[in-house]
């Protein structure tokens, strides 16, 4: 995938962010990464995959045979083809069947971009809905071709429409940090994650607020490796002015529940 | 002529019909009626079954396709009761159920219901709904799946007069929906007129299209278009449908036996398209 490849394009979204490349990621050693995860005291990792032009793509059977070898580290989350509605709902069933714990949906960075609410995502969305699958769906930060594939719009129908479904926002909806919390009060079903878009970025001190007050059961902790290292993510992270019991909701108990987690 | 007839869309005047605008607002459909140059038929100015019976008999229609509502704003009834007036008149009518699909779980239901009542075809008129909705309204598309992996057809107003404008008819949004569910049998209702040409197109390059031009077949622009495309590429995907109350049936099939189709083209459009749509097993 791109953050492999086009290694200075992901050392440059880093060093925006204040950090410098890890062990792991200038010399792509999952060895290391495990040293790190245990230093930063990340006990499970969940890694999600990816089919995608813009950014590369990891397969499911990827992720599965990671979680086989890694059971202790990490967990998966399934992506799908969205232009095979048939070939999307074998995918999931699949990955379910075989341990991944939910499904992405990166909707602007499909071959052909599309809006989270585009007709053709619905029928997958059903699927997850009626099968109690929790959905990831990329709707912040370089979501698509331009900055509306981050508008909070399509993902609130979304959320409205499928009101059971619950739904994670990757990349925290930013930079549409008041919208996405709007949504977050107005709909239960959402869960907000905004990762790498914390550090130190504009509208921080309102996810933050948020964590601590309405929103500290469905806030969720994410580093976004290999974008930010894990070890000095947790760090920074630790130190946020988020309340020992919102903390201990947000770096676990929220995704344990969520992900129905034997941890 | 001995020729069996299927109409593809029929409302006959008995039970919930009789709740619909056709037959609530009798002015309104006489307007119609009379705009295309009939006189209202005998049986739908006394809502009288018996004598829709005898008007069918007259002009040769072997079955009717009693096609339900569920729109806020064209009128609702239970397809139970569709499927209730197709029992009570035994190899006179086909029941089609209606489907109001806002809420999907809800729709869901009514489809199960109704397939449990023995209805082997839906019928959806978004734009109608109490939220009017585009044909390839994202909100659909659950339903559509569902109907693609279950081999249920689908009937869709997507002509005519089915939503608050024009863009309710704008062929861009069933073609989407015949791209995105390539297995799945759509009729559009009305023939989506008045975009004649442009839904030839869509004819032409998705084969899952059928079209009922039905009452806008009649004398209306585009009419020798749909007639030319049902003598050639559209023959096995052309039916025959009244759309009565709003035309009569006698006269409407008086005149459509006249239309230049070719006697094969004919026999198909007038029965074995819509026998092959309703999965009929004569």
């Amino acid at each position: 995938m791109t953050w492999y490849r086009d290694t200075a394009r992901r050392d440059r979204f880093m060093s925006q962010l204040g950090f410098r490349p890890p062990a792991s990621v200038s010399g792509q050693s999952i060895t290391e990464l495990l040293k790190e995860m245990a230093a930063a005291g990340v006990v499970r990792a969940i890694m999600t995959g990816r089919f995608s032009q813009t950014f590369g793509s990891v397969s499911n059977e990827d992720l599965i045979a990671i979680t086989k070898e890694y059971p202790n580290h990490f967990l998966g989350v399934a992506s799908v083809d969205p232009t095979d509605r048939t070939r999307a709902i074998q995918q999931i069933q699949h990955a379910v069947a075989a341990g991944l714990k939910a499904v992405t949906i990166e909707p602007g960075s499909y071959p052909t971009p599309m809006y989270a609410d585009d007709r053709r995502l619905y029928p997958i969305y059903a699927h997850c809905d009626e099968m109690s699958i929790p959905v990831f769906i990329m709707n912040g930060g370089n979501a698509g071709p331009d900055l509306s594939y981050s508008s909070p719009i399509p993902l609130d129908r979304v959320l409205a429409e499928f009101p059971h479904l619950k739904v994670v926002v990757t990349h925290g909806g930013w930079p549409w940090v008041n919208e996405i919390l709007h949504l977050a009060f107005r709909r239960p079903n959402l869960f907000v994650s905004p990762d790498m878009y914390l550090v130190n970025m504009p509208g921080m001190d309102d996810y933050i607020r948020a964590a601590n007050g309405f929103l500290a059961d469905r806030f969720l902790y994410a580093s976004s490796y290999p974008l930010c290292p894990v070890k000095d993510y947790a760090d920074w992270f630790l130190a946020l002015p988020i309340k020992p019991a919102s903390m201990e909701k947000v770096v676990f108990r929220n995704a344990v529940e969520l992900l129905d987690l034997r941890v | 002529m001995d020729m069996k007839i299927i109409d593809f869309r029929l409302r006959p005047p008995v039970s919930g019909f009789l709740n619909a605008r056709h037959y609530m607002k009798p002015e309104t459909r006489d307007r119609n009626t009379r705009m295309l140059g009939f006189e209202p038929a005998p049986s739908a100015s006394k809502k009288s079954i018996d004598l829709l019976l005898q008007e069918m008999d007259e002009a040769g229609i072997t079955l009717g396709v009693i096609v339900g509502r569920n729109t806020a704003a064209l009128g609702s009834f239970r397809n139970a009761e569709v499927a209730e007036v197709a029992r009570s008149y035994p190899g006179r009518f086909v029941p089609v159920g209606s489907i109001e699909a806002s809420d999907r779980k809800d729709a869901m239901r009514q489809i199960t219901e109704a397939r449990a009542m023995g209805m082997k075809m839906f019928n959806l008129e978004p734009g109608a709904f109490a939220w009017p909705m585009h044909i390839d309204d994202r909100r659909l598309y659950p339903i559509y799946a569902y109907c693609e992996d279950n081999a249920i057809p689908v009937i869709v107003m997507s002509g005519g007069a089915p939503g608050p404008d024009i863009s309710y008819t704008a062929p861009v949004h069933i073609d989407r929906v015949l791209a995105d569910f390539p297995d799945l049998t759509v009729v559009a209702s009305h023939g989506n007129w008045p975009w004649v040409q442009e839904i030839i197109h869509v004819a032409y390059r998705r084969p899952n299209l059928y079209l009922s031009p039905d009452m806008y077949l009649y004398n209306l622009p585009g009419m020798d278009d749909y007639i030319r495309a049902a003598n050639g590429f559209m023959s096995d995907r052309f039916l025959f449908g009244t759309a009565y109350p709003v035309c009569p049936v006698k006269e409407y099939t008086t005149w459509f036996l006249k239309l230049p189709f070719k006697p094969a083209v004919m026999e198909r459009i007038l029965y074995h398209n819509a026998a092959r749509v309703l999965q009929l097993s004569t």
